[in-house]
């Protein structure tokens, strides 16, 4: 049950990683976020596209078209140097916000990103 | 057959026509519906199955296309800051668009919610324009603010009692002019109590007026009146002459030029022909009296019943109906007093029985109730309950708005989040909700005046009134709109603008209603509010219906059925009154007559009574009685309980009374000691009582029966003929009564009312108010019901999941029925309790304007507990039956 702000915040991040790990295209990538975020992610599959979009005018990613055999057409994303970038230090960033927080609650017992 | 491809085709077809989506876009979502397909039929799906599925896992078009469309027009480099500013002139329309795909996306929401609001304010505006014509009575003569009306209260030189007058003693007004520079000018009027008949004898015309005025000719002045033909110096001076309005001229004389005609004027045996000697304009509608001739007052003069009642040179005896005009600014406290010293001074010993006040003429018509009224007033009470009322249903249509608008926003909850990861801020959001509500308020608005002019002839019907188009054309009118459109936008857009832009918990998403214990109970707060207004309403309409038909039917004490009352206007029919009634006894049909000087159920009239041998010779009581000839108490079929009733068979009954048991009982008799003793008064009798009548209902329910007599006078006794006739021969009666006119007063056309009727149409006024009400009272409960209609199609959808969940754990339809309907089933019992109560103490309080009137009893509330909850238990059905019927599958097929 995460509250608006922390989900936006993490969607990106979440693509980011999904990408850096390889390339993937839309239904693919949506699935993985779906079972990354155990569920938790109550978006319409549909929404998750103009995010990607926005990551690419955002220049964090880039796409490109392929064909398949049967004539279908795919489009495949995969994450630009400047999308690394961002993704380490998003990844400080929450990296501190999560040390302060243990440091104040104390240890949390099934979180882990990666 | 399913043809999946069609299908696909079909919805890209659709998407295309979705702004937003690129080509690119397209193929991306085919390939992902297509793989999403698969994945479906892989698990045992059909193809229109798995393709539903699909289409529903991707989510609402639209919302992604707004995203598409955003993300596309900023092609902005990555960190330039996206403008918070909501006033970025290039994004109104923006919003404008987007709230109208939004608006339309929703079509059956958007339907009931626009037109829930719009009869809301439809109504408001109706009722804003009725307060508005009579609150402006009286506005259109010259100088309106500086005419005023001479009232006087009077105490009675024998009894003491004082009563408020609107006409006051003859030399009052004039004296007052001459006395006081800063007095213009002054009028005086007089008006017989009943119409009149003018012939145009030319062209064998005759007609009943009732606005034939004795005037002054200073009227002019006064009234700022200027006149199309004649002088007005000049018009009224001379007596028997009459200034007449188009509309009048128009009636008798067609295109001719009235100048220098005549009319005859015939009151009774009264008869005078009248010079035209002007034509002034038609009076406007709203105003508190409706004159259409005005006569010179020097005409009666000298007349025998205004000389020797002392009514033309007199300072004390109260008479004539007067209107001043002054300076601006003269009437004030100072002013007053100073006037009622000058009185003073010339009343000498009966200085204190007098004190005049000046009543601004537009103070009349909503404000006063004096005795001698021209005309009955309206009511400012009528005036507040309207108020009141256009208040109360524009509050529930906004309430109704609010609530659906809040219900339709949390279905698009699940795509605020993303807009969050796209940049957009609050205030954004705020707007967009903004633009939807004032949208969808100006439609409304639109629909509300349709409606309204639609309806503006029908009000005019019922109410008599004239209200005019005028409006529309007004600077007011465009600028109070659009203030009230703004206001009613912001406020009923506020709530879901600023709530779901908060970006509350994710229970929204997971099916949980917004659980938030100040929310909820705001919300609930709002269904209790609007179905109170209702309950309230409903009780209200029926107890004003019960009252109703409770004076209908009670019983009167005297005979009321197939009863004519005549008046006895013409010329000859009052002096030849003696061979008119052999006549009409000589008539089969006609089973029983009797005159008297006015008819049962008119309205009560105060004068002196004397019993001298029961009080002395100087100490009479002011009661209410009327003249009659001998047979009249019979005609009407009074019970008599001592003595007798009149016969002329006693030479000493020309000066007979009969009382009534409440007169005995003031007096401190019984009925027995009563007869025999002596009786007189001012008009002209002098007898004894020679019988006791039961207790009857002489005058409207509305009055408590008080001390009552009937006195034999033939002179003052011959105004309205009571007849019964036989039930089956009614067209035959009347064809006799008028042969009978035409033989003892030529020209002069026969009237009659059906005393029955009459009786009804005292409560006309009450009959309006049920009407009124009951109009209201549906239309409330109409908004209402949409209003529930529309939250409960929010709430299943909300709790599709589980309602899923329940029917594959085995729960019933009625099961889940029952669960719907108990959300409501709390604020309901409540909205009841509150309605009743404010709906009993309100009708107590209405009731207590009757002397005569029903008790409130616990049925009343029952039977409005019973058709709200009837009305309302279909309103949810509808809908939960949908609900409840719902394929378990497709509800949970959301869980992955």
């Amino acid at each position: 049950m995460l509250s608006k702000e922390l989900m936006a915040a993490s969607t990106r991040p979440l693509i980011l990683t999904i990408l850096k790990r390889g390339e993937s295209y839309g239904y693919e990538i949506i699935q993985e976020v779906k079972k990354l975020s155990g569920g938790n992610l109550e978006w319409s599959d549909g929404m998750l596209y103009p995010v990607l979009n926005k990551l690419r005018n955002d220049e964090l990613i880039q796409s490109r078209w392929e064909i398949s055999e049967e004539g279908r057409k795919r489009k495949y994303y995969s994450i630009t140097a400047k999308g690394k970038q961002e993704l380490s230090e998003a990844k400080s960033q929450w990296m501190n916000i999560h040390e302060v927080l243990v440091q104040v609650w104390g240890p949390t017992p099934q979180w882990s990103i990666e | 057959m399913f043809d999946l491809e069609k299908s696909i085709s079909e919805w890209k077809a659709g998407l295309k026509k979705s702004s937003g989506f690129e080509h690119g876009d397209i193929e991306e979502f085919e390939s992902h519906l297509r793989e999403q397909i698969n994945i479906h039929v892989g698990e045992g799906d059909g193809f229109e199955e798995a393709f539903k599925k699909a289409i529903d896992q991707l989510g609402e078009i639209g919302e992604i296309g707004d995203e598409f469309h955003k993300t596309r027009k900023k092609k902005t480099p990555a960190h330039r800051q996206i403008s918070k500013s909501v006033w970025n002139s290039s994004l109104i329309p923006g919003y404008i668009k987007v709230a109208r795909r939004n608006i339309l996306r929703n079509k059956v929401y958007s339907a009931i919610n626009v037109f829930g609001l719009a009869l809301g304010i439809g109504s408001c505006l109706l009722i804003f324009l009725y307060i508005q014509y009579h609150m402006n009575f009286d506005t259109e003569f010259k100088s309106s603010e500086n005419i005023y009306r001479l009232t006087a209260e009077v105490q009675s030189e024998t009894t003491g009692e004082i009563n408020n007058a609107a006409y006051v003693p003859s030399r009052w007004g004039p004296g007052m002019a001459e006395e006081y520079p800063k007095v213009i000018s002054s009028t005086r009027f007089f008006r017989y109590g009943a119409p009149i008949i003018i012939r145009n004898v030319e062209r064998n015309q005759n007609f009943y007026e009732e606005g034939f005025y004795w005037a002054d000719s200073t009227v002019f002045d006064v009234f700022g009146l200027d006149l199309s033909r004649g002088n007005v110096k000049t018009a009224l001076s001379r007596p028997n002459t009459v200034v007449i309005t188009e509309k009048i001229a128009k009636k008798y004389f067609q295109d001719a030029d009235p100048i220098g005609k005549t009319l005859d004027y015939a009151n009774g045996d009264n008869v005078r022909t009248m010079e035209v000697t002007g034509v002034m304009p038609n009076l406007p509608d709203q105003s508190h009296f409706h004159p259409e001739f005005f006569a010179s007052i020097t005409s009666i003069e000298n007349a025998w019943w205004i000389v020797d009642y002392d009514r033309i040179n007199s300072w004390r005896t109260p008479f004539w109906r007067t209107y001043i005009l002054t300076e601006p600014n003269t009437v004030n406290e100072g002013f007053t007093a100073q006037v009622n010293s000058f009185l003073d001074g010339r009343l000498g010993e009966d200085a204190d029985r007098f004190v005049l006040s000046f009543q601004p003429i537009q103070k009349i018509h909503l404000r006063s109730n004096l005795a001698g009224e021209f005309e009955p007033n309206g009511s400012l009470d009528l005036i507040y309950g309207l108020g009141s009322i256009a208040f109360l249903v524009l509050l529930v249509a906004c309430i109704n708005f609010m609530n659906l608008a809040t219900a339709r926003g949390m279905r698009r909850m699940r795509e605020v989040g993303i807009r969050k990861a796209l940049g957009s801020n609050r205030s954004q959001l705020v707007a967009q909700f903004y633009a939807e509500s004032l949208v969808m308020t100006t439609i409304a608005f639109v629909l509300a005046i349709l409606g309204v002019e639609a309806f503006r002839p029908i009000l005019n019907g019922f109410t008599g009134n004239f209200i005019s188009q005028d409006y529309l054309f007004t600077q007011w009118f465009w600028f109070g709109s659009i203030s009230i459109i703004l206001l009613v936008a912001v406020i009923a857009g506020s709530y879901p603008a600023l709530y779901l832009s908060a970006f509350k918990p994710v229970q929204v998403l997971k099916g949980k209603l917004i659980n938030l214990p100040k929310d909820i109970l705001f919300r609930k707060g709002l269904v209790v509010g609007q179905f109170a207004i209702s309950v309230f309403l409903l009780i209200s309409a029926l107890i004003i219906s019960e009252q109703l038909n409770y004076m209908q039917k009670k019983e009167l004490g005297f005979d009321k059925d197939y009863q004519l009352i005549v008046p006895l206007r013409g010329q000859g029919l009052q002096s030849g009154y003696a061979s008119l009634k052999q006549k009409i006894k000589e008539s089969p049909d006609i089973v029983r007559a009797g005159v008297s000087s006015r008819a049962l159920m008119q309205p009560p009239n105060n004068s002196d009574l004397y019993f001298p041998d029961i009080r002395g010779n100087e100490d009479p009581v002011s009661w209410d009685y009327i003249h009659t000839d001998h047979d009249f108490p019979e005609v009407v079929d009074l019970e008599l309980v001592e003595g007798r009733f009149f016969s002329e068979e006693f030479s000493a009954d020309s000066n007979a009374a009969l009382l009534n048991e409440s007169a005995v009982k003031a007096l401190g008799l019984d009925n027995a000691s009563i007869i025999g003793t002596r009786v007189r008064n001012n008009w002209g009798v002098d007898g004894t009582v020679v019988g006791v009548v039961k207790d009857f209902h002489y005058s409207s329910l509305h009055n408590q029966i008080e001390p009552f007599g009937m006195l034999v006078n033939y002179q003052f006794g011959t105004r309205f003929l009571t007849l019964k006739v036989r039930g089956d021969k009614i067209d035959e009666s009347l064809d006799y009564m008028r042969d009978l006119w035409a033989e003892f007063s030529p020209g002069t056309p026969f009237t009659y009312s059906f005393m029955d009727q009459d009786v009804e149409n005292l409560y006309r006024a009450e009959q309006k108010e049920s009407t009124l009400i009951i109009y209201f009272t549906i239309l409330t409960i109409v908004i209402s019901c949409l209003g529930l209609f529309g939250l409960v199609s929010f709430m299943t959808e909300m709790k599709t999941r589980e309602i899923g969940i329940r029917k594959v754990l085995g729960a019933s339809i009625n099961q889940i029925l029952v669960m719907i309907s108990r959300g409501f089933l709390n604020q309901i019992i409540l909205a009841f309790a509150i309605g009743s109560l404010v709906g009993w103490y309100l009708m107590t309080y209405w009731l207590e304007g009757f002397a005569f009137r029903i008790d409130i009893t616990i049925g009343v509330v029952l039977i409005a507990a019973g058709i709200l909850t009837g009305i309302t238990m279909i309103s949810i059905m509808g809908q939960s039956l949908k609900a409840a019927l719902i394929n378990p599958v497709n509800s949970l097929n959301n869980e992955n």
